[in-house]
This record gives structure tokens, C-alpha cells and sequence, in this order.
């Protein structure tokens, strides 16, 4: 090794420092991730959904702003991104913000079928290609179990063809729960979506057991019971048992609730706000909870 | 069934209030020209229905054909499709209604029916279309609306639904009166989206038609028995 002249002192310092800078806008940590049970892929425990968020027509304004939210998402170790043909323009936008960021390669993007039509469904699939303009998509899922029958097949062939890597189906607001049971036990699927929040717990007792047992990956909508949750809770102070869970505010705790759960792989709030996606992705980091404190939060939420 | 009554109307919401006003925004910023042509045509509606023409009638009926077709093709077609994938249903409707107003005029140019001998039925319209063109925005306005965000009279249903109301009100044909049927279906459709997201404007539409078809069947009552005698002047 030579001498270290002034030359060299001044490379070395200054690669110290860019360093030094480059670690300080990328958190400290790794985030929680989980590993899809067909595969073992593992992907972050936050993502993101677009739901009205992400709904905002052509305005630039607009468009620009959610470039931002998606932006932080990223920059705290978010990838999951959900959307659906039924969401309006959302498929749009977040094909506008991953260009503009030039993050396409980050997303593990997740969108849906959702059509009555098994025809009209291939035309759907190459709708969000070019709406998201990916090459593939991550998860491709049934939206809503609307004509599962006649889409499962065709997401069969696409994934053997590599144009996804997973599929499954979705639901909401804990609907069509028996149908779900009955397509996890008789079908080959790699996600399933559903609601499960602090409050809307009807898929702990069958699905989610279910789920886990037919090594299926759950992905999990409505987290903040579509912001019901946030309305009850802003009122009261943060309880100091939250931040001894490692969270720092309602959303972290809310979202903690969700993803410790054994048979949950992430979860996926939307937001449209910057500073939500940050409270949002806290949950990304940290510790997973335990069931009492798990039983904690679902106690709190129901004696509000 | 269980399933259908798990839905509540914010389910059906695909976009949020602001999102919308700003679609509004755009749409009145690329398209401000027109209102000026729109301006005109309300103005020769309120003065030949201030002058109580025979000409009235099919005039106003040809001019929200024309306003149905815009809103049709421009609202629903471009702007409001880019947010609801439920745009090109609402497009139909308004289609259907161009047609059915634009026959519906050349009808009335050749058969020269005129206003209502209904009293009630001649103030309410007069009172729905001024509520179109001025309370309308205000109520914009209440909702969180700027003044750039707007939906003005003419490009966007609500008005349009609301001055056609007034116009079949005013006019002395009960088989024209069917027509309100259009403004009824629209009334109910957009509560289910300005419900849960608490605008004003679009929640007034469907009280108000319902109030003009129950004007219109009492005064259909008043003039088959002739037992309100007092409130219907006879020709």
C-alpha cells in the first residue's frame, strides 16, 4: 500500500463522506420481509394500495404529487403496489409515477382481472401491461372472485408463460368468505387478498388458518378499515404500551396488528399524502408483535 | 344476497372529492371558450321564456339536447372517464336523452304547445332553472369548491338535469313530462357517489326531480277533476 499523499487523503475522505450521505437517506435497517409460501420469495410486510389514491384522472398536478408518495414509499424499502382496472385511472398513474421515477424494476406490482368476460379479460391483462408499462406483472389476481372460473385458467397460462409470477384472487369487506374457503381447498393458488383489520377480525377464525396451511400468501386491503379506523383513533393520545411495541403512532400500531399475524404477508394502505406513506412504512421496520399484544390492540380498538 | 347488502354506497366511490374538482378544473381551463356560446343559448332560453314565445318550448328543449350531447361526449366521454370506469354508462344515458329531446323539440316546433296553466308547476320552473344556473355553483361552493373549480351550467349534468326538470315543468305537455324520467335516473345515480363523499350539489338533484314529478302528477289530478279550482286557472 502506498503512501497516503494528499491526493489519496482527499479520495479517501471524500468517498467517506458520500458514503456517509448515501447511508443516511437509506434507513439503517433492513425491512420486515416475509416469504411467499409457494416460492420463498421474499418481499417487504408494507406495501401500498391504489384505491381512489391513486385515481386522479390526467391532472399533472395531481400526478406529480402521488409521484411523491410513491417515491417515499420506495425510499423506505416499500415494492408491493396493488391497483384493478376497476380503480379508474390508477393502473394509469402509477404507470406515470414508476416512468417518472424510473422505479419499474423496484415494483412488485400487483393488479387484478375484473371482468365478467373470460374474452374480455385478455384484453384486460394487456390493458394493464401497457397502462403500468411493465413487461409483467408480479401477482395477478381475480378481483373480487368475479368469474374466477373462467379467469383461473387464463392466469394459469400466464403464469406458465412467465408474463406473471403469482396468482389468486381478492376480496373485500369480508364477502364471498365461504367461496374463498372453497377455492383454497380445491385450487392451485399462490395469494390470496383480503380484508383484516383491528376491528374487522372474521378471517382469523377459518381463512386465515386456511391460508396458511394450503401455503398460500395473503395479502392483506383495507387495513385502516378504509380510514374508519385512523377516524376513531386520532382522537386519543398514543398509548405508551405502543410505543413499548416499538411504534411510534397509530398507523405503525394499526398495521403492526396486521402483519404479525403468522398467516399474513403484507399488508397494503393507500394514502395520498406523503407524510401518511411515512407514518405508514414506520411498520416496515421494527419487530413483529406477539399474540398478547396483538390481543392488546384489538382490545383497545374495541373499547373505543 | 347476504353479500349484495355488505356493500355501502362509499363502495361504489372510485375517486375522492378533490380529484374530481381538480378533473373540473382542467376541464373548464380547456374548454372556457364555450361557455361563452353557452352563456348565449341560456340567454335566448330566458328570453323567449320571458316573453312566454310560442317558440319557448321546442327552443329550450333543442338547447339541452345540445347540452346533453357536450356532456355526453365531453364530461363523460373524456373528462369524468379518466376517473370512473362507470363514465361511458352515464354517457348513454345522455346520448339516449339527446335523441329523445332532439325529437321531442322538432315535435313541439309543429304541434306549438306552450306553458303550463299550472301555477305551481310555472313557478317551480322557473325556480329549478334559475337554482341551475345560480345556486348550483354556490352550493359548489358550500361542498369546497374554488371558484376555478366550478361546474358550470351547460358542461356538467347536475345543471343540465336540473334546468331540463324546470323546462318539462313548464310546459303544458303531460306525454313530455315522461321525460323527466331521464333527470330521475340521474338524480339516483349520482347520490350513490355524492353521498358518501357529503357534495351537496349532486345529493339536491334527486329531492328536487322527485318534487317536480309530484307537482306534475298533482297538477295532472287538479286538471282531470277540477277540484282545485283555486291554484288551476283554466285556459
Amino acid at each position: 500500500m502506498g503512501p497516503l499523499n494528499r491526493r489519496a487523503f482527499l479520495q479517501l475522505s471524500s468517498s467517506v463522506l458520500v458514503s456517509g450521505a448515501v447511508n443516511a437517506a437509506i434507513p439503517a435497517v433492513s425491512p420486515l420481509q416475509k416469504a411467499i409460501p409457494s416460492s420463498g420469495e421474499l418481499i417487504p410486510v408494507i406495501g401500498m394500495g391504489s384505491w381512489i389514491t391513486f385515481n386522479v384522472g390526467n391532472s399533472v398536478t395531481q400526478r406529480k404529487a402521488r409521484s411523491q408518495v410513491l417515491d417515499e414509499f420506495f425510499n423506505a424499502g416499500g415494492r408491493v403496489i396493488d391497483s384493478s382496472p376497476m380503480y379508474g385511472s390508477a393502473e394509469d398513474v402509477l404507470g406515470y409515477c414508476l416512468h417518472e421515477l424510473d422505479r419499474q424494476q423496484d415494483a412488485f406490482a400487483t393488479t387484478k382481472v375484473w371482468t365478467s368476460s373470460t374474452q374480455q379479460g385478455r384484453v384486460q391483462f394487456e390493458d394493464s401491461k401497457r397502462l403500468w408499462q411493465l413487461p409483467r406483472f408480479s401477482v395477478y389476481l381475480v378481483h373480487n372472485l368475479n368469474n374466477w372460473r373462467g379467469h383461473l385458467p387464463y392466469l394459469q397460462e400466464l403464469k406458465q408463460s412467465g408474463q406473471i409470477k403469482y396468482l389468486g384472487l381478492s376480496t373485500s369487506h369480508g364477502r364471498r368468505h365461504s367461496d374463498v374457503e372453497d377455492i383454497l381447498n380445491t385450487q392451485l393458488i399462490d395469494f390470496v387478498q383480503l380484508t383484516y383489520n383491528a376491528a374487522d377480525r372474521e378471517v382469523e377464525q377459518r381463512l386465515l388458518p386456511l391460508a396458511q396451511e394450503k401455503g398460500v400468501a395473503v395479502m392483506v386491503n383495507r387495513p385502516f378499515q378504509t380510514g374508519r379506523l385512523i377516524n376513531r383513533v386520532k382522537r386519543e393520545l398514543f398509548p405508551e404500551w405502543g410505543a413499548a411495541m416499538g411504534c411510534d403512532n397509530w398507523p405503525e400500531l394499526l398495521l403492526k396488528f396486521v402483519i404479525s399475524h403468522p398467516a399474513v404477508n403484507c399488508a397494503i394502505p393507500a394514502t395520498s399524502q406523503v407524510e401518511h406513506m411515512r407514518e405508514n412504512m414506520g411498520a416496515n421496520y421494527g419487530r413483529l408483535l406477539a399474540d398478547y399484544e396483538r390481543k392488546r390492540i384489538a382490545d383497545a380498538i374495541r373499547d373505543l | 344476497m347476504g353479500d349484495l347488502f355488505s356493500y355501502s354506497l362509499s363502495d361504489f366511490v372510485v375517486y375522492s372529492a378533490p380529484t374530481l374538482f381538480a378533473m373540473t378544473e382542467d376541464m373548464n381551463r380547456a374548454l372556457y371558450p364555450l361557455l361563452i356560446l353557452l352563456a348565449v343559448l341560456f340567454a335566448v332560453m330566458a328570453w323567449l321564456g320571458w316573453r312566454k314565445s310560442r317558440h319557448f318550448i321546442p327552443v329550450a328543449l333543442f338547447g339541452h339536447a345540445l347540452m346533453c350531447c357536450l356532456v355526453a361526449w365531453l364530461y363523460f366521454g373524456d373528462y369524468y372517464a379518466s376517473l370512473d370506469w362507470a363514465a361511458v354508462y352515464y354517457s348513454r344515458l345522455f346520448y339516449a336523452l339527446t335523441v329523445l329531446l332532439a325529437i321531442s323539440a322538432l315535435w313541439q316546433w309543429r304541434s306549438r304547445s306552450g306553458l303550463s296553466d299550472f301555477r305551481p308547476s310555472l313557478l317551480l320552473g322557473v325556480v329549478y332553472a334559475l337554482t341551475a344556473l345560480f345556486i348550483l355553483p354556490i352550493l359548489g361552493w358550500y361542498d369546497g369548491r374554488s371558484l376555478t373549480e366550478t361546474a358550470l351550467p351547460g358542461l356538467t349534468p347536475h345543471a343540465i338535469m336540473l334546468s331540463l326538470t324546470g323546462v318539462l315543468l313548464l310546459s303544458d305537455n303531460y306525454l313530455l313530462k315522461m321525460l323527466l324520467l331521464g333527470p330521475l335516473i340521474w338524480g339516483g345515480v349520482t347520490l350513490i357517489s355524492s353521498w358518501p363523499l357529503g357534495l351537496l350539489q349532486g345529493q339536491v338533484v334527486l329531492p328536487l326531480v322527485i318534487l317536480a314529478i309530484i307537482t306534475t302528477i298533482v297538477s295532472r289530478i287538479a286538471y282531470k277533476s277540477h277540484r282545485a279550482l283555486r291554484i288551476y286557472r283554466p285556459r
